[in-house]
């Protein structure tokens, strides 16, 4: 795993993205941005070449359910691993999001440890 | 009924009287009637009068009784929680999301502020280990009977500072309560908002309705429709979307009624 990989993370709520990305740092990423909404992420996707997306799903505007279809939809952006970190842990949501194509799905609250360990799962080491 | 009367004389007189003779046929008939009515038919017809009288009044009573009674129904109660309660609730919830994340955020400043100082330490320690330490005169070699004398208090604080570290991320992961809690609030404060701007609407709907009937009984409901959807619109006036009627409004509306 790259530690050096550009990494967005996206959350309305600033204190879920200090945490997630206090975990990243724990876990050794260096290069980490930031977005308040999936219109300004999509932004940002569009502009800077980013290699992970960690997505929260209840979003004002757009949700990340909704971020995840519209970069699934974009050649230049539906390769980009995008992971779920959300408070919806209902079975059916889940589907909705491994239909849409999500890479990995975090239920809140998480520890430190999963998210090590669906990263590692998802670009092995 | 006046020009009843002398009609029907003119037709049993078989227009044989003239206009003057008619008007005086009219008087005489008509005094006859008066004249003829007993005392006991005028107190019945007196009575009679009364009790009508007195049925419209109570009737219109009863009319002013129920007004009241539905200003009081809906204003100390319903208007109290549209304009002060319900608002209270949302500025209330609003400032809980606001007071926790200034708390959250100060635990995690401390929090950081503890990772960094902690990972200087670690530093530090693998220093030792290697045999150097950091003096205020630079680095300086240790020997290593030394290091193997202080070996296992190295494992000791490399042990401890492992476990804080671990202690202080799990800490700082819990500071998702915040964003939990958030999340939960915010759904009650739109649902307040939405009760809120419902109780509004219906306070404007009577107080218009029963303004513009009492202006108009003939009022059809399709103008009555119209006029309350006038006034909402009138109320809202230049607000951010979702913002409703203001105090002053619902105000002069309960003062129709």
């Amino acid at each position: 795993m790259d530690l050096g990989m550009k990494v967005l993370v996206v959350d309305d709520f600033a204190t879920m993205r200090r945490i997630v990305k206090n975990v990243l740092k724990q876990i050794g990423f260096t290069n980490i941005s930031e977005a308040d909404d999936g219109k300004t992420a999509l932004k940002a996707l569009k502009v800077e070449k980013f290699d992970l997306i960690l997505c929260d799903w209840n979003m004002p505007e757009m949700s990340g359910l909704e971020v995840l279809k519209q970069m699934k939809s974009d050649d230049a952006l539906k390769d980009i691993p995008f992971v779920m970190v959300t408070a919806e842990a209902q079975k059916d949501n889940i589907i909705e999001a491994v239909k849409a194509g999500v890479n990995s799905y975090i239920v809140k609250p998480f520890t430190a440890e999963t998210i090590g360990e669906k990263l590692k799962k998802m670009f092995g080491g | 009924m006046k020009d009843h009367l002398k009609e029907k004389i003119s037709t049993i007189a078989d227009d044989k009287l003239t206009s003057k003779e008619t008007e005086e046929l009219f008087h005489f008939i008509r005094q006859t009637m008066s004249n003829n009515m007993s005392h006991h038919d005028e107190l019945f017809f007196k009575n009679l009068a009364r009790e009508m009288t007195g049925q419209v009044k109570d009737l219109a009573l009863l009319i002013i009784d129920c007004k009241t009674d539905l200003k009081s129904k809906i204003h100390p109660d319903l208007t109290d929680i549209a304009t002060r309660y319900l608002p209270q609730t949302t500025d209330q919830l609003e400032t809980i999301i606001e007071a926790t994340e200034i708390a959250a955020n100060k635990i995690m400043d401390n929090l950081e502020r503890m990772q960094e100082d902690i990972e200087k330490m670690k530093k530090v320690f693998v220093s030792l280990k290697e045999g150097k330490i950091i003096t205020a005169g630079g680095e300086k070699e240790i020997d290593s009977q030394t290091i193997k004398t202080i070996s296992p208090f190295i494992e000791y604080v490399e042990s401890s500072i492992k476990d804080y570290l671990s202690l202080i991320s799990d800490s700082f992961i819990q500071m998702s309560f915040q964003d939990l809690t958030g999340q939960r609030i915010k759904r009650i404060i739109k649902l307040v908002s939405q009760m809120e701007e419902k109780i509004k609407r219906m306070i404007i709907s009577f107080g218009i309705k029963l303004s513009e009937r009492e202006r108009n009984p003939n009022i059809s409901k399709e103008e009555l429709q119209r006029a309350v959807e006038e006034k909402v619109t009138e109320l809202a006036g230049p607000q951010k979307e979702g913002q409703g009627v203001d105090q002053a409004g619902i105000d002069e509306l309960l003062a129709n009624l």
